[in-house]
């Protein structure tokens, strides 16, 4: 077949990244063709679960493309697109998969699979992999009933469907699925870790509680047919190799959500090298997304850009570099405007190097890796005496010296233990840590520059980076042991003693020390909290509560006795372990910590003898624990004696903010005369954090927990928030009179609850415009602000007419007990 | 930590309001007008003036309670001087009449502030008392909770009912679709029980029903022999019947309809105890607006016909 048309560029892959390709050749005048093997846009998007809500990471990165992309639907994003490309006249054709490309720069041949032939003078594949998904690799693994992806779960009833694998889709396919289908899941592992959080404890708890049976550390034999099977029979039968032995199961579909590799094959006959024979290898590509063959560029999820957002602007830069105007990288400009503060900086790349020689824990970061720290980061030149953060604030930042010096006054009372910070040395790892308020107030020194960086910056890196979190326990453990333990000796001198420490993980109602154990260790909490049972006539009574800073284990090691108590973490905890011999060396070495000890064992022993009078006290703890208060900062409790069931602070929760009330007074668990409503506990490392797209989740300084309006109203918060207490709602900063209200029936009475009609449209409107006044009616995630913009503090305490409503931060749970023993003798 | 409006700062407004009622009772003593103590003399205005802003300050409580971006004081505060010095009026109102009362317009706004606060104190009461007692009776459900339950209770009721007899299951129906806790005014204030109760007649006619039925399966066959054989043929025929699966089901549908019943009782008492706690104030309310009507009447006449 003859040659039919001659273009500058062919972009093979209608996807993201080729779509934002074509559109900016479109935009330039360049002649080009975009070929597309399925018969619509954006192929893996359209195949994503129906209603899907697509995120738009990282979110620091601009989008530089024609086309428009923000977080959303699967749907939205689809007909943004197809809108777009209409508008652009897209030069595209569909169904058009491409067999082969053969030729050399400015003379490339382009063969389809139904034969027709294109030149081109430049390709660009932004094919994506998931044209080449991975199967299962077994007999029968092209079947008819077996498939590689789920499009919509509500097709599918009363079937026995097995999903095989362990990532997102499949835990999402599987969840989706259960709600009217019988349900196995098959992990080749022991356990789910390689998917999101949320996801590992949604599928977790189906399978707890039987909605989805799961196969452990299984992996698939073969898959057969099942010979004459009626329409409603199961089609085939799934042999598994189980860690019991060979298990087999009759099924009427397997879905394998296995992931995709890229098409080695066709890669290889285009001529392109791949750096080694691993099956998920990329080809390497230059700066401007060139391959080992001059003219074939290859962009977006092929060249190992997995994201939407970032494979978008290298469609456009390709085509940028293709037509010999290359452009900076997007994020040139931002990280040029941070940068250009340094002094003797000229540019961008200069100052990442001297930012990354100047921070000792940057240096193990990529090239890439550092540019987004960056991005997520801040350079600060405070004034010398300047206070960064003042002790028990609840801000979050972590900051690096950079130049100059930093102070760290941990008591301001004893000035002794001002820690003089220098060059490379960081600080707020505490709060970082411990998610509790600052241990210190820190000051500017001398030309003092500080990078300050996000919370969530830095949990992201330390995720991804072992070598980071390494050095920062490294110095939190140092600190913590001047801190809590050696008052006044310079962190130095602890170094050899922290180096001997280990950090423990400990998850919720993990045992940290049994009783009976021998008492081999020291622990200091660092995260989280926990609780001391000891067993008494018959029954495990709690005898204690120990928050973060908690010493766990000094009374049997200073008595030589086998620890009567049993230590339980009541949330996910992290604790500071020293070996009995390395307490013992510390305290040789400074006698000030016999002195922290012995108070600290007083404490103890006061605290039981009061828990051990009033046992009822012991299970007001153990029943707080379980409501998450020790993972709370800041809770509201009712006494139940003395509430009368007005709802008054209801009323008050929707009067002071847009007429929703962020608490709930009936529901909720209660005990012993203690209620605890349905409202934020302003928890230390916030669940709701977790996944917040835009980033709009935040602590204040006085440690309340707060969504700014920046919300999208996609939900996660409210799905990752274990206590209920996020809801989705409609805002309407509206103030009515009590006057007109009272005498003229004008408007609603104060705080009543805003009507929650999300699709409201006026009577004139059209069926399918969104008129304005409904788009300001979209839900946006709504919780307890603890009032932080009312003056005089949470308004439903103030607006408790009896005194039952107050607000308790768990390190003043003790008082709490100690007043309730009082009035209960 | 809680702190109760009784106990609102250590008792500081019951401190204040006894002070007010000592300098009042004081002033009192110490006072010799000319005339008969009187709301005329000099004592009996400075009383009167006292008085009358207490009473309009008192009132002020219900927009204070609704202002809640206010932010300079708890409403448990306000509350707790609302109680005392409403307390401490009856010293001063009754002091500033100089104890002289007739069938007049002055007297009637008295009698009405001592409706007001009688009314008050009867509130005052039942917020001491009923907080408590409706935890107590709650045990750790909330209403929607207990609704929810005994929705519950129903279907398992009635499919119970539907295995065992068609009449046992009409009379469950008829209790089921008469659930009982829609109530009167009268009915939720008294919580008492319902004359026709078709739960309290269902479960009589399940108790006849079960002694009939245990009657007809164990002895109806058992003949009078003697001899081992024939004890050995009673004990299991009892074994049998015993066993029999309806008397299961009926054993298990009496215990539901008990369950029902207990929980039943409990949510009319909740709505008993949240009505008490709400209902005095449709009371307290009206009055006082009645009470600052007349106080005006009280004072323009008073200046009137001086």
């Amino acid at each position: 077949m003859p040659v039919t048309d001659q273009f500058n560029i062919v972009i093979v892959g209608a996807g993201p990244a080729g779509l934002s390709a074509a559109g900016r050749a479109a935009e330039l005048g360049i002649t080009y063709l975009l070929l597309e093997s399925a018969p619509h846009l954006a192929n893996t998007i359209h195949s994503y679960q129906k209603g899907k809500y697509v995120m738009a990471e990282p979110s620091t990165l601009p989008l530089r493309s024609p086309y428009q992309f923000s977080a959303g639907t699967r749907e939205s994003i689809l007909d943004d697109w197809q809108q777009s490309s209409d508008q652009l006249k897209l030069n595209i054709r569909y169904s058009a998969a491409v067999a082969a490309i053969e030729g050399q720069q400015g003379r490339f041949i382009v063969s389809l699979h139904n034969g027709e032939q294109i030149a081109a003078e430049n390709v660009v594949l932004a094919m994506g992999m998931q044209g080449n998904l991975r199967k299962l690799g077994t007999q029968g693994e092209d079947l008819p009933f077996v498939q590689y992806q789920l499009l919509d779960p509500d097709e599918y009833e009363d079937e026995t469907i097995v999903i095989v694998g362990a990532g997102d889709s499949a835990i999402e396919n599987a969840l989706a699925l259960s709600e009217q289908n019988s349900v196995y899941i098959v992990n080749r592992r022991d356990e789910f870790a390689r998917a999101k959080e949320r996801n590992i404890q949604l599928i977790t708890n189906a399978i707890e509680d039987g909605t989805i049976h799961c196969f452990y550390s299984s992996t698939i034999n073969r898959v057969e047919s099942l010979p004459q099977a009626g329409t409603n029979d199961e089609h085939g039968l799934l042999v598994l190799n189980t860690a019991e032995g060979e298990t087999t199961l009759e099924v009427h579909r397997i879905i394998a959500r296995l992931g995709a590799i890229p098409p080695r094959k066709f890669l290889e006959a285009c001529g392109i090298q791949l750096p080694s024979a691993d099956p998920s290898a990329v080809p390497a590509v230059d700066q401007y997304y060139q391959s080992n063959i001059p003219g074939l560029y290859v962009i977006g999820e092929l060249n190992g850009a997995p994201l939407i957002k970032p494979s978008m602007n290298q469609g456009y830069e390709v085509i940028h570099a293709i037509n010999g105007n290359p452009v900076d990288p997007v994020d040139e400009e931002l990280l040029w405007e941070k940068l250009k503060q340094l002094s003797g900086v000229s540019n961008v790349a200069q100052g990442l190097d001297l930012l990354q020689q100047g921070i000792g824990f940057l240096r193990s970061l990529t090239h890439l890796q550092m540019r987004e720290f960056i991005l997520d980061s801040d350079l600060v030149f405070p004034s010398p005496d300047t206070v960064i953060y003042q002790k028990n604030d609840y801000s979050d930042e972590f900051y690096s010296v950079f130049s100059g010096d930093a102070n760290l006054l941990a008591n301001v009372d004893a000035p002794y233990q001002i820690m003089s910070l220098q060059p490379s040395e960081f600080f707020g790892e505490w709060s970082l840590i411990s998610g509790r308020r600052r241990a210190e107030t820190a000051t500017a020194g001398n030309n003092c520059v500080l990078l300050k960086t996000s919370r969530r910056a830095m949990r992201k890196l330390m995720l991804s980076l072992p070598i980071v979190q390494q050095e920062i326990d490294r110095i939190v453990v140092q600190r913590a042991l001047q801190h809590f333990l050696v008052p006044g000796v310079p962190p130095e001198l602890l170094e050899p003693y922290a180096e001997r420490a280990t950090i423990e993980h400990f998850k919720l109602d993990d045992v940290i020390v049994h009783a009976g154990d021998a008492p081999d260790a020291f622990r200091l909490i660092r995260c989280g909290s926990a609780m001391v049972k000891r067993h008494l006539s018959g029954k495990d009574v709690v005898v204690s509560f120990l928050p973060v800073g908690s010493y766990i284990g000094e009374v049997p090691l200073l008595s030589e006795k086998p620890s009567r108590e049993t230590v339980v973490a009541t949330v996910n905890t992290e604790t500071i372990r020293l070996d009995r011999d390395l307490l013992i060396e510390l305290m040789e070495q400074f006698p000030a910590v016999r002195g922290r000890l012995d108070i600290s064992v007083q404490e103890t022993l006061r605290k039981e003898i009061q828990f051990t009078n009033h046992p009822e006290a012991g299970d007001l703890v153990a029943f707080m624990m379980d409501q998450g208060i020790g993972e709370g900062t800041d809770v509201l409790l009712i006494d139940e004696s003395l509430c009368v069931h007005c709802d008054n602070c209801e009323t008050a929760c929707a009067d002071t903010h847009g007429g929703v009330s962020r608490l709930d007074r009936e529901a909720g668990p209660s005990y012993a005369y203690l209620h605890i409503p349905t409202s934020c506990r302003h928890c230390e490392h916030p669940h709701c954090m977790t996944d917040c797209p835009p980033d709009a989740i935040h602590r204040a300084p006085n440690g309340e927990v707060y969504i700014e309006d920046s919300c999208i109203g996609c939900g996660n918060c409210q799905q990752h928030c274990p206590y209920g207490v996020i809801q989705m709602g409609v805002v309407e900063e509206k103030k009515n009179s009590l006057f007109s209200w009272l005498l003229f029936g004008k408007g609603d009475a104060p705080g009543s609850s805003v009507q929650q009609s999300p699709n409201h449209k006026t009577d004139d409107a059209d069926e399918d415009t969104v008129t304005t006044s409904s788009i300001a009616q979209i839900k946006k995630a709504v919780k307890c602000d603890m009032c932080m913009d009312v003056q005089g503090g949470s308004a439903c305490v103030r607006a408790c007419p009896t005194g039952a409503a107050i607000r308790l931060a768990p390190e003043k749970m003790v008082d709490l007990l100690r007043e309730r023993n009082r009035r209960a003798s | 930590m809680h702190e109760s409006f009784f106990r609102y700062q250590n008792f500081y407004w019951l401190k204040v309001a006894l002070g007010l009622c000592a300098i009042s009772i004081g002033l009192y003593a110490w006072h010799s007008p000319q005339v008969v103590p009187n709301g005329g003399t000099w004592l009996g205005y400075t009383l009167g003036t006292i008085a009358a802003a207490l009473i309009v300050w008192l009132a002020w409580f219900g927009v204070r309670k609704r202002n809640y971006r206010s932010s300079s004081t708890m409403v448990s505060g306000w509350l707790s001087a609302h109680v005392y010095l409403g307390l401490a009026l009856i010293v001063v109102a009754t002091l500033h009449t100089g104890f002289q009362f007739d069938w007049n317009i002055h007297t009637f706004a008295y009698v009405l502030m001592m409706v007001v606060i009688v009314s008050g104190l009867y509130g005052v009461s039942l917020y001491a008392l009923l907080p408590s007692r409706l935890a107590n009776n709650r045990k750790r459900l909330t209403r929607e909770q207990m609704l929810h339950e005994i929705r519950d209770l129903d279907e398992a009721a009635l499919n119970l009912a539907d295995q065992i007899d068609p009449r046992v299951h009409d009379v469950i129906l008829r209790s089921v679709e008469k659930p009982g806790v829609t109530l009167t005014f009268w009915q939720q204030l008294t919580a008492g029980k319902l004359g026709k109760d078709p739960l309290e007649s269902a479960e009589r006619f399940l108790k006849g029903y079960q002694n009939d039925f245990v009657d007809k399966t164990l002895f109806l066959d058992a003949q009078p022999q003697s001899g081992a054989q024939a004890t050995m043929m009673y004990i299991s025929n009892v074994m049998a019947g015993l066993e029999a699966e309806k008397v299961d089901k009926l054993r298990a549908l009496m215990e539901t309809v008990g369950r029902k019943k207990s929980l039943l009782k409990r949510t009319r008492r909740d709505i008993q105890l949240k009505a008490l706690l709400q209902l005095w104030l449709f009371f307290h309310v009206p009055v006082s607006m009645a009470l600052l009507a007349t106080l005006l009447i009280h004072i323009i006449s008073v200046f009137l016909y001086w």
